[in-house]
């Protein structure tokens, strides 16, 4: 099958290059489109490439590709974009959207930037914007970024639309001295899931950080706590990708791997706030790490509502019940149980706030956090699910009651602030 | 393809077939024993392997548990994957003060149809106990013992990914036996991804990317060897148990587990983009490194 | 014996009765109806327990009792409401007993009112909206199961309840009764009083299901003197939450639209009533009010009065104090307390509670609004407008009557005056004299999902005409009616077009990449920008970088409760947090 690859050349009349070298805009969303746009000679031409699971509106293509060239005068760039069934609308509307970014590049300071984005709602963010928000200003280096095109291999063949990041977006930052190599998974894209691509980068990005030690404590050895790097996972993914499921499975195995050996060297900070949440096989990563910090709208967990509803009955579980669901999975109940141990507010300055505030905790305090990964752990969660047997919970509140919470029903009500207040956890 | 019977729902017998004759002992570790009536699915215990003291950990798929109705016929639930993360750290603690060639090695017989998909398990947190199994698995590993699977029948998803994906080496009775190993029958990935099923039978039979089963997992490194009689289990598990002792004790643990696994997908053929992107990042990070290092 | 005696104590009245029988060759029977209707009454007399409660395991029983072969018979099918229990029992009813049924009623909604017809109980339908239905009545149709009288507006089939579609027997639902048959409706009021009085003055049979039967009910909306028979049934009544439509599914494109909409058209005409269709488009107009409407100072001077079901994404516009006055087609679940406390706004009883009434609601719709805006799904070259597909008969609710200009309107308003104003056919039509008229809205974008054109060359009506065997395409809004056409790319003001020609360029010029988008001739497009028929986004003042979700007075349905002070009690499906 492979996808539709579609090259057009167009001359404007008196164009003009962009004043940039490199730019990349969007996120390949259902419905949607990324866009590269980089300076290269053609002798005033645009080259225009669209990499597309969709066929027979090539004429559309040409026509709004080519309109976009002609009414902003551009000449000597190379727009290459990647898209997943945006109507003409959309497109035009990325484009002119990506070409207005590159000319603010100008005048608006990469503080700015930075700024706007700690103020956006984490749930809204991009996987991009959760990257570079969630370390210190300026400081963020994307690592196999979209420049260099690795999309997946595995996609095309089945016509689904590829990605220049698969999904996942991996650099490294700082946090004061510390360096901190990010992980962020992009929701939008096949919903977050884990392909081969998206898989090396997370491992990747560990063995990094995990090399960085290891320079650190050579380079400066009484000196290393301030400077010992960390790992932050921004979860938003349903998994494994179907669509190459033997290969993200093998990465799941991998990445649990990376995280024992960062053990007793270097703190791994989950981060659970977006839509997607964080389920199937990253359920069971994101359960590894040191801290977990939630916002409300973050799930953790590891099966779909849907598929509880088939397994047990929608008498049982009713998967259309979103207050149900986000009782069972969702940030308030997952701090009431102590599986995560942060609740912030919704904005990215709040999870990148809280980050900065536990990694100025010595190392020996933040493995406190843990939830598994000992014994004594295991044996601790043991007796949780014994405890389970017991209460027999039919919805989470009763597990929150016998914690001692009595207004159960009404902690979903509160906001954050009067939540933390109010709650007893177990 | 000539179809043997196998040993599908037969965890049991197939202790008995791997280990030496009549060294079973069930809910025992050195000084630590088990509840019987907390995870019926696990069946753990010690047994000896060509002489030696060896942990067992495999699944019994008659086994139903009472108090969990969504886990039955070997599906892993929390009980049972905390019980085989409790028996991997017995393990450990009774080993600790040995050499790595003394350590006892993990044997994991594999034959799981997955998770436990219930309320009561995502209320209280299945992630946890299959996340606590695959990081004592791994703790284990990296202390010096070696970890062994062999799937004898199904390896489904999430329960392989604790029950088996985080071994030193993985084995496989070939797809003679009906060993299954996948994520997700191709049905159910076609109704998810709405992808048509004919189009994904006919690449499943070329692409071993999402195709179910041994000889694919193989191509993708994902599985080391694939066993070809049963009675050829025994001696197998034997020899990769020495072979990956040695890697131990030369310093050359890199060379097995989910990382090594990685490597063999990059010579193999079946997973050739993996090495190129860490490659990538490798060199690119190098070049910024100095500014991460020395802020 | 017996049974002469019998005979001999009655005779005198079958006497006079006879008599008036025999006289039928000479003399015409003017009260049939009132006899056949003590007919059916004795008939259930013995399943009355008290006043005029049934029990709900007898329902069946009454049913067959007093509905006879070939009636015309009304079920609660509302477009919220749903006589839910009275639907199940008819199709129990013995077909042997009862068949060859003509229902006519509002909405096709839930599965037993197709039932109905696979029994063989029913055979004729005349009917209004069908959305949940849809595929299987086209289905039915085609298999003969179903004989399709006609498709109405809501308001042309409440007139044919009182000409030609007189109901012999009604199976309404309410909330409360009391035993002598005063019914409480309340807050889903609906479509029960234009139905029970044209069947009840007609002779007609009422059979109720009620919630809860009580000794005083809370107000009465149904006098007892109207109603035959309650029931309470074991479940209380279905109601759809049709009209609740969560903030957070808005997209950027439908922000774009709708602030274009605000001030390409609200602004521009002053419009002070309106009603607004149900779905994104206008939800995103409602909570652009209080940020957008209020950046261009539009406060009193448009929205003050609304025909329109209690929208939870007008909260924060009353709450911002934009609203004067909203009458309510029907309930929606979740708003009963808010509704409660905003007495000034709505039209609330003595008691507390709503009183709704689709009928009032669709005459305001039709005479006394300023403005109908809404989505469809196609729209021809011509500009004709329809929510049809081929396989799937929806009908049109009240679309058709409030979509359209009221010819014997004669009160004035600004924006009434303006729109007639420049009406370029007018003229044509009436000479010189001045006149105004209704604006009729159409939003959509170019193309919809799985890049489905809007603009097309000939409707999927026209098919479905065929596959369903209707007389003629049955089309929503026709072009002569629709004054503004609204896409991503611009407003076509094709109401201000001198003709036909003119108004297919008008559509053109907004169509994107369509069809019949594609035909559009620069020029043409140009000389239209300068008459003002067509305005893009920057004719029209409005920076789209800013078009976006963050211009939205409530992004989520968390934070309508919030807007409500916690009035608002968002029905399970709603509520993710």
């Amino acid at each position: 099958m492979a996808l539709n690859e579609l090259k057009f050349v167009i001359k404007a009349d008196n164009p003009k290059t962009i004043n940039t070298e490199y730019y990349h805009f969007g996120v390949v969303g259902s419905g949607d489109m990324e866009v590269i746009m980089e300076k290269k000679e053609l002798d005033g031409n645009a080259e225009v490439k669209i990499v597309t699971p969709v066929r027979g509106f090539d004429k559309i293509w040409e026509l709004v590709v080519t309109k976009f060239v002609k009414e902003n005068q551009l000449g000597d760039v190379f727009i290459d974009i990647n898209d997943n069934n945006a109507t003409p609308v959309i497109v035009h509307m990325r484009l002119r959207q990506a070409l207005s970014e590159i000319n603010k590049l100008a005048t608006v300071s990469q503080k700015d930037i930075w700024d706007n984005m700690q103020e956006k709602d984490f749930v809204e963010a991009t996987a991009r914007e959760r990257a570079i928000g969630l370390v210190d200003e300026g400081t963020f280096t994307e690592l196999a970024g979209p420049k260099d095109r690795i999309s997946s291999p595995h996609l095309p063949v089945l016509g689904e639309a590829i990605g220049y990041d698969d999904g996942c977006v991996t650099g490294v930052g700082l946090i004061g001295k510390k360096p901190v190599f990010v992980i962020s998974q992009e929701g939008r894209f096949i919903g977050g899931a884990v392909g081969e691509v998206h898989g090396a980068k997370m491992v990747g990005a560990f063995k990094l950080a995990l090399k960085a030690y290891e320079d650190i404590m050579n380079e400066y050895p009484d000196s290393y706590e301030e400077r010992r790097p960390a790992v932050v996972i921004s979860f938003e993914t349903g998994g494994v990708r179907l669509h190459e499921s033997n290969a993200g499975l093998l990465a799941h195995a991998e990445v649990m791997d990376q995280i024992q050996d960062c053990r007793g060297k270097i703190p791994v900070f989950g981060v659970i706030g977006s839509k997607v949440g964080c389920f199937g096989g990253m359920g069971f990563v994101a359960a590894a790490t040191d801290v977990i910090i939630m916002n409300e709208q973050g799930r953790l967990g590891l099966t779909g509502p849907e598929v509880i509803e088939q397994e047990m009955g929608k008498d049982e579980f009713d998967a259309s019940d979103k207050g149900l669901i986000y009782r069972t999975t969702g940030g308030k109940h997952k701090y009431i149980m102590k599986d995560c141990n942060f609740l912030v507010e919704d904005k990215v300055e709040d999870f990148r706030e809280k980050v900065q505030e536990v990694l100025k905790q010595p190392f020996e305090e933040i493995e406190k956090y843990r939830r598994i990964g000992s014994l004594k752990l295991i044996e601790e969660q043991a007796e949780l699910v014994e405890l389970a047997v017991d209460v027999n919970p039919g919805d989470a509140r009763d597990m929150w009651k016998h914690i001692g919470n009595e207004t159960a029903d009404e902690l979903p009500e509160l906001t954050v602030e009067e939540f933390l207040k109010a709650v007893k956890i177990r | 393809m000539e179809i043997q019977q196998g040993l599908i729902g037969k965890g049991r017998e197939a202790i008995g077939i791997i280990a030496d004759n009549d060294t079973f002992k069930e809910n025992v570790i050195e000084d630590y024993s088990f509840d019987p009536e907390i995870g019926p699915g696990a069946v753990i215990g010690t047994v000896n392997i060509n002489g030696e003291a060896a942990t067992i950990i495999a699944n019994d798929a008659m086994a139903i548990n009472p108090k969990f109705p969504v886990v039955y016929f070997g599906i892993i639930g929390m009980e049972e994957a905390n019980k085989m993360a409790m028996a991997v750290y017995y393990t450990i603690e009774a080993d600790k003060e040995k050499p790595i060639e003394e350590k006892r090695p993990l044997i994991l017989v594999v034959d799981t149809p997955g998770n436990g998909p219930g309320k009561v398990e995502e209320i209280i947190g299945m992630n946890k106990a299959t996340g606590g199994y695959q990081l004592a698995l791994a703790e284990a590993r990296k202390k010096g013992h070696t970890v062994i699977a062999i799937v004898i029948g199904r390896a489904i998803s999430g329960a392989f990914l604790c029950h088996g994906l985080q071994a030193d080496n993985i084995l496989s009775l070939s797809k003679e036996f009906q060993t299954m190993i996948h994520v997700m029958p191709l049905t159910s990935i076609s109704r998810i991804t709405k992808l048509d099923i004919e189009r994904l039978e006919e690449l499943s039979k070329v692409n071993p990317v999402f195709a179910s089963g041994a000889e694919f997992f193989e191509k993708l490194g994902g599985v080391e060897e694939v066993v070809k009689k049963i009675e050829d289990m025994p001696e197998t598990i034997i020899k990769h148990i020495n072979e990956v002792r040695e890697y131990k004790k030369a310093g050359q643990a890199e060379k097995t587990g989910p990382w090594g696994r990685g490597l063999l997908g990059d010579q193999r053929g079946g997973r050739v983009t993996r090495m190129s992107v860490i490659e990538k990042m490798n060199e690119e990070y190098e070049d910024v490194a100095e500014k991460y290092l020395k802020a | 014996m017996k049974f002469l005696r019998l005979i001999s104590i009655s005779k005198p009245t079958i006497e006079k009765e006879g008599a008036k029988q025999m006289a039928h060759d000479k003399e015409k029977v003017w009260n049939k109806l009132e006899i056949d209707f003590k007919e059916r009454k004795k008939n259930a007399e013995h399943l009355v327990k008290e006043g005029k409660i049934v029990e709900s395991k007898d329902t069946v029983a009454l049913l067959e009792a007093v509905i006879k072969t070939g009636d015309k018979v009304n079920l609660e099918g509302n477009n919220q409401k749903q006589a839910d229990f009275l639907a199940e029992c008819l199709c129990k009813v013995n077909p042997e007993k009862v068949n060859d049924l003509h229902m006519v009623q509002s909405v096709l909604s839930l599965d037993s009112h197709l039932d109905v017809f696979e029994k063989g109980i029913a055979k004729k339908l005349d009917y209004s909206f069908s959305g949940p239905q849809a595929g299987r009545l086209a289905d039915f149709i085609k298999e003969g199961k179903l004989e399709l009288g006609a498709i109405h507006t809501y308001l042309e089939l409440f007139g044919r309840y009182y000409m030609d579609l007189t109901p012999r027997v009604a199976l309404i639902a309410g909330f409360e009764a009391d035993k002598d048959g005063n019914i409480f409706t309340g807050f889903n009021t609906e479509d029960t009083p234009v139905i029970v009085e044209a069947t009840k003055f007609k002779q007609g049979v009422i059979v109720a299901q009620v919630d809860k039967i009580v000794d005083k009910v809370q107000r009465v909306d149904i006098p007892a003197d109207w109603v035959d028979y309650v029931i309470e049934s074991p479940k209380p009544f279905y109601i759809e939450p049709l009209f609740t439509r969560d903030p957070a599914l808005i997209t950027d494109t439908q922000v774009l639209m709708a602030m274009m909409a605000i001030k390409g058209i609200y602004a521009e005409y002053g419009v002070q009533s309106m009603n607004h269709g149900i779905g994104f488009f206008t939800a995103a107009i409602e909570l652009l009010l209080p940020t957008y409407g209020e950046e261009l100072g539009l406060k009193g001077k448009i929205c003050s009065y609304f025909s329109l079901n209690p929208h939870p994404t007008m909260i924060p516009a009353i709450e911002s104090g934009w609203v004067k006055s909203i009458h309510c087609f029907g309930g929606e679940l979740g708003m009963e307390e808010y509704v409660k406390e905003r007495s000034d706004i709505f039209f609330v009883g003595e008691d507390g509670s709503l009183r709704s009434n689709r009928a009032f609601s669709q005459v305001a719709g039709h005479y006394a609004v300023d403005m109908f805006i809404g989505g469809t799904l196609q729209i021809d070259k011509y500009g004709n407008s329809s929510t049809a597909t081929a396989n799937r008969v929806a009908g049109f609710g009240g679309a058709p009557n409030m979509g359209c200009d009221a010819k014997g309107r004669r009160h004035s308003s600004e924006s009434w005056l303006n729109c007639g104003q420049e009406c370029g056919m007018q003229e044509k039509a009436i000479g010189d004299l001045p006149r105004g008229k209704k604006l009729v809205v159409q939003m959509q974008e170019t193309f919809k999902e799985k890049m489905d054109p809007t603009f097309v060359d000939k409707l999927d009506a026209w098919k479905l005409a065929e596959n369903a065997n209707l007389p003629i395409p049955p089309v929503m809004i026709y072009s002569d009616d629709v004054t503004h056409i609204v896409t991503e790319l611009g407003i076509a003001y094709v109401d201000k077009c001198s003709d036909l020609n003119e108004k297919m360029a008008a559509i053109r010029a907004v169509a994107g990449y369509t069809e019949i988008g594609l035909m559009a001739d620069e020029k043409e497009t140009e000389a239209l920008r300068q008459k003002g028929i067509v305005k893009t986004p920057e004719d029209l003042g409005i920076d789209v970088t800013k078009a976006n979700r963050s211009m939205l007075a409530a992004k989520n349905i968390k934070e309508l409760v919030k807007w409500s002070d916690g009035l608002y009690n968002p029905p399970a499906r709603f509520r993710n947090w």
